[in-house]
């Protein structure tokens, strides 16, 4: 798994790549942790490149999601393919968080 | 002074009593009822498991309650909340276990109804609810959450209903290998306070099976990477007898297969209820 990060106004994206399972989970709550620690609390996170997320992938979500909004912003996903988005479904995530089909569309959801 | 050996052997040693006494979270034996089998299997990938289930009957009702688990992540985090969640879950369904029956005056007299259900399916929204709310209240700076499907059966007439919290779909296989699934009815439990869950419900006739099973088993890879998947499970359960005990072995074994032996990266549970003529 690897990550990138870039900003749109006050909206922190977080592109994620690759297999979030439990060995690769820390290193993605790490990201987020950091951009919470900086006061960003407008994020998205782009799962178009994820592969499969087991349920520590999902934990690491929650976590961020919980401290986005206590902090004033939220959590906001893009772009999973369907098996990620199928996890989504399943779980229960898709009640609790929103899903967008692009990252614009995600970012863009902020401003509304 | 201690050795890395020996704080190796002592660390092992304590993961051996984990292992034993989690052990004891789970079913010492399966309800015994007339119209219904029962068989399950739990295999941990590592030394704890954050896997479970669950099978008791319920006084003076004879419903039989059937659970599946499977707490998010792996490893020891996960099998301190397996017992926290199963043990919620048993507590909340059934308050004193057996000795919800009391016999006062040589008579048995219910003494405390769990938790005040009308119908199984009121009882199953109700502990999922208690048990959400308790883990996301209570434990939800851990941000551990687990799926979990939850049946009350009726040996007698095979009726059952069902509450499956974010859980993989369970299975109703028939003798012909005709197949439905048992779908979400509710997230997660202990994602978020104040969840809503609703209940289904079927009928087993004589001859099907209610399977129900945790994504370490369609998960689960060959050496190649692929994953075992729904249509293999499917394929599975209708090249057998759904005798419960040769269908969770014929599964097992396909897995087996399948995986070429290889080391499993998850838990893998299975329980199968079969109603027949008794």
């Amino acid at each position: 798994m690897h990550t990138s990060v870039d900003r749109r106004g006050d909206v922190i994206t977080v592109h994620v790549a690759g297999s979030v399972d439990g060995l690769t989970a820390e290193g993605l709550q790490q990201v987020f942790a950091g951009e919470l620690a900086a006061r960003h609390h407008n994020l998205v996170a782009d799962l178009g490149a994820v592969e499969y997320t087991s349920s520590a992938g999902l934990r690491v979500l929650l976590a961020t999601l919980k401290q986005a909004r206590s902090g004033g912003g939220d959590l906001r996903l893009a772009a999973p393919n369907p098996d990620v988005r199928k996890v989504l479904d399943l779980s229960g995530f898709t009640n609790i968080l929103k899903v967008f089909p692009t990252v614009d569309d995600a970012v863009a959801s902020f401003g509304a | 002074m201690t050795t890395p050996q020996a704080d190796l052997e002592s660390l092992r040693r304590e993961m051996e009593v984990a292992r034993n006494i989690q052990r004891d979270f789970l079913p010492e034996s399966l309800p015994v009822a007339l119209g219904v089998q029962l068989e399950a299997a739990l295999h941990p990938a590592r030394v704890v498991s954050g896997d479970f289930y669950d099978a008791f009957m319920l006084e003076p009702s004879g419903t039989i309650v059937l659970v599946v688990g499977d707490v998010c992540d792996k490893g020891v985090g996960a099998a301190l909340f397996m017992a926290l969640f199963r043990s919620l879950i048993r507590a909340s369904a059934d308050p004193v276990g057996g000795g919800a029956i009391q016999m006062i005056g040589g008579r048995r007299t219910l003494v405390r109804q769990s938790l005040e259900a009308a119908t199984p399916a009121d009882l199953l929204t109700r502990v999922a609810g208690f048990t959400n709310d308790y883990i996301a209240r209570l434990h939800g700076r851990t941000n551990m959450f687990a799926t979990a499907f939850l049946a009350a059966l009726t040996p007698m007439t095979g009726q059952f209903d069902y509450v499956n919290a974010g859980h993989e779909p369970a299975i109703v296989v028939g003798p012909d290998g005709g197949t439905r699934e048992l779908r979400p009815t509710g997230p997660a439990l202990g994602l978020l306070p104040d969840q809503k869950f609703d209940a289904g419900n079927g009928t087993l006739e004589v001859g099907d099976c209610l399977f129900a099973f945790t994504d370490g088993l369609v998960e689960a890879r060959s050496p190649a990477g692929e994953a075992f998947g729904a249509e293999r499970l499917r394929s599975a359960l209708r090249a057998h007898n759904t005798a419960p005990a040769e269908l969770v072995r014929g599964v097992l074994e396909a897995l087996q297969a399948f995986t070429e032996g290889a080391e499993p990266h998850d838990d893998v549970t299975l329980l199968a209820a079969t109603r027949v003529i008794d």
